[in-house]
């Protein structure tokens, strides 16, 4: 027995501060599974309700960058009540150094931002330095919610009525 | 500053807030339009069977699980089944139909916080640790339920930290036991 196909491939997540968000995509639908880390809350954009698909550019976006920072920041003051033990200080502070590196190139690397919006829900994924996949994924997104949103206005819209025409008229009135 | 969809053009833009760029396509989606339902009187002697919810409508399809007939208003269309509301209501209230969940636990999250903050709360150990590995193999398992790629990672992590926490534990536990010993 084969198995089946999945029903959602992942594209994306977007993590902010409070809560993380992971979207998948369906035949019908950006699914976006918003975490606070005890329970996913589930939301659809359909591609036939998108109103608006928006790609840009963010430097130092996210989380990760400011966390870096602040453990640097943490190891550094941490440091300073080593100041009498060479070794432990040189330890802290290489710590220190490297969490201030790991910031750096968080605030240095661009993030490519592709937002959906939906009639009812939002989408939002983050993809760090390829812009090239980015530019694809919202190519992609935009055509779909244009077919999607195509189909349904040829479903709805009114049937093609064949009105049969008139019989031809005979050449010949008076005959 | 919100933006107003309604001044976007498809292509580059510039955002008035920030004077950034950003790339924009605007849609006008087709308001749905509602399905025409077919009553009894349209359908003529011959047209059939009423709906059990609305006896003026004709049915158009039976329940997939509880067999009623019902009309166009009534068939709700889900996972390749076809139910009346009540059957809707209550297999979605049992979490039965995949499409329908809106909430669901997250036991990788739930693992990586216990991992994470168990390793802090060290003395613990030896619950957290546990608990760790079985929140994490129930998010091994709710990934192959829910069919999704990816997070292996995390529930990996989430793993070496309750073995790291069991590890730190046992060793406590030696240096105790060994110490008592000794004196």
């Amino acid at each position: 027995m084969s198995t089946p196909p999945p029903r959602r491939h992942y594209v994306g997540s977007f993590l902010g501060w409070t809560e993380r968000m992971r979207v998948f995509r369906t035949d019908e639908a950006l699914e976006v599974d918003s975490s606070d880390r005890y329970e996913i809350r589930r939301r659809r954009v359909f591609f036939d309700e998108v109103l608006l698909a928006t790609l840009h550019r963010q430097w130092g976006g996210g989380p990760y960058p400011w966390s870096f920072a602040s453990l640097a920041l943490l190891a550094g003051l941490l440091s300073l009540a080593f100041a009498s033990e060479p070794t432990a200080l040189g330890i802290t502070l290489g710590i220190a150094g490297f969490l201030a590196l790991l910031a750096l190139a968080g605030f240095l690397v661009p993030s490519w931002i592709v937002t959906v919006y939906g009639k009812r829900a939002r989408a939002r994924i983050r993809i760090r330095l390829r812009e090239a996949k980015a530019r694809t994924l919202y190519g992609e997104i935009c055509r779909a919610a244009a077919e999607a949103q195509r189909a349904l206005a040829e479903r709805q819209s009114p049937p093609v009525v064949e009105v049969p025409l008139p019989p031809a008229a005979p050449e010949d009135y008076s005959a | 500053m919100a933006l107003d969809a309604s001044i976007l053009d498809t292509g580059e833009q510039k955002c008035p807030s920030c004077s950034g760029t950003f790339w924009a396509t605007p849609f006008a989606p087709p308001e749905p339009r509602a399905e025409a339902v077919a009553s009894i009187l349209e359908a003529g002697p011959e047209g059939g069977v009423p709906c059990a919810r609305h006896a003026g409508n004709v049915a158009v399809a039976n329940c997939s699980r509880c067999g009623v007939f019902m009309c166009s208003l009534c068939r709700i269309g889900i996972d390749g089944l076809e139910l009346c509301p009540t059957c809707f209501d209550r297999l979605s209230s049992e979490g039965a139909l995949a499409s329908a969940q809106t909430r669901i636990r997250d036991y990788r999250g739930m693992a990586i916080t216990l991992g994470v903050v168990g390793c802090f709360m060290y003395i613990f150990g030896f619950i957290t640790g546990p608990a760790t590995f079985y929140l994490a193999w129930r998010g091994f398992r709710q990934r192959r339920e829910l069919g999704d790629r990816g997070g292996v990672l995390s529930l990996l992590v989430a793993v070496a930290l309750g073995v790291l926490q069991i590890v730190v534990v046992g060793v406590l536990i030696f240096a105790m036991v060994s110490g008592i010993g000794e004196t």
